[in-house]
């Protein structure tokens, strides 16, 4: 039996379509239902997903997403065996001086209450964290 | 004295995007954008009021043309998606403010 709280996926931009339905299983087996935060939080992880496809480029090929949900918290974690992720080469863009690309992390900043990374056994592990609106 | 009065039309190209604006369908949109651009079409109307999502990759096609269209005296205007959820991405990047959106492409026209 599928195990509705965690998703594999193929490394790519196709591929990122999966986290919508996936989402919404992860919140109807939660109990959660509707939710006017789920279209905002699939933007948040498709965001960090597409960052993983685009600059990871995870040798295996694959994305490994899970989920938790506690009360309105809820906690997803995306893995990959793609290129470490460099904090250094993070861009934030200038609000004044409107630029074509490095928006998906700020995207991901303000929809999730915390971003959380690491590097352990040649995986990135990201963590982001949301509070889940019962609208 | 003479007056002379006349009305100068100003071309405008409309382009309608349904769907999804986001990473696998932002090459195409960025090459019809280009392609129009490169064909003298500077004032450009994308109507994404039938998008229903719209990610980083795909605002960045949008802010691309509207950076060409204004380098060579243009723009790209916005009308704006239906769906809240699409619109959520523009006003959490405040692309919002940046671009000229409105909810019928009337009123873009008409404002040109």
């Amino acid at each position: 039996m599928t195990d509705p709280f965690s998703l594999e996926l193929e490394a790519s931009h196709l591929s990122l379509r999966d986290i919508g339905p996936w989402l919404a299983t992860v919140f109807d087996a939660s109990g959660i239902g509707e939710s006017s935060s789920r279209v905002s939080i699939e933007l948040a992880i498709h965001e960090l997903a597409a960052n993983s496809v685009d600059h990871a480029q995870p040798a295996d090929g694959r994305l490994r997403l899970c989920a938790a949900v506690t009360g309105d918290q809820l906690v997803v974690g995306l893995t990959d065996r793609g290129k470490p992720f460099d904090p250094e080469r993070k861009t934030t863009p200038d609000e004044n001086r409107p630029q074509v690309r490095g928006y998906g992390m700020m995207i991901i900043e303000q929809i999730a209450t915390s971003l959380d990374y690491s590097r352990l056994d040649e995986e990135n592990i990201w963590s982001a964290h949301f509070v889940v609106d019962s609208s | 004295m003479d007056i002379v009065t006349g009305s100068l039309e100003i071309p405008v190209m409309t382009v309608v995007l349904r769907g999804r604006l986001d990473a696998l369908e932002a090459g195409s949109v960025r090459e019809v954008l280009d392609a129009a651009l490169a064909d003298g079409q500077s004032n450009l109307v994308v109507d994404l009021r039938d998008v229903g999502f719209v990610d980083s990759a795909g605002l960045a096609a949008l802010v691309k043309a509207m950076k060409d269209a204004r380098l060579v005296g243009g723009d790209v205007k916005l009308v704006a998606p239906r769906s809240e959820e699409a619109m959520r991405i523009f006003e959490l990047t405040r692309f919002d403010q940046v671009f000229t959106m409105a909810d019928e492409i009337e009123t873009i026209v008409e404002g040109w």
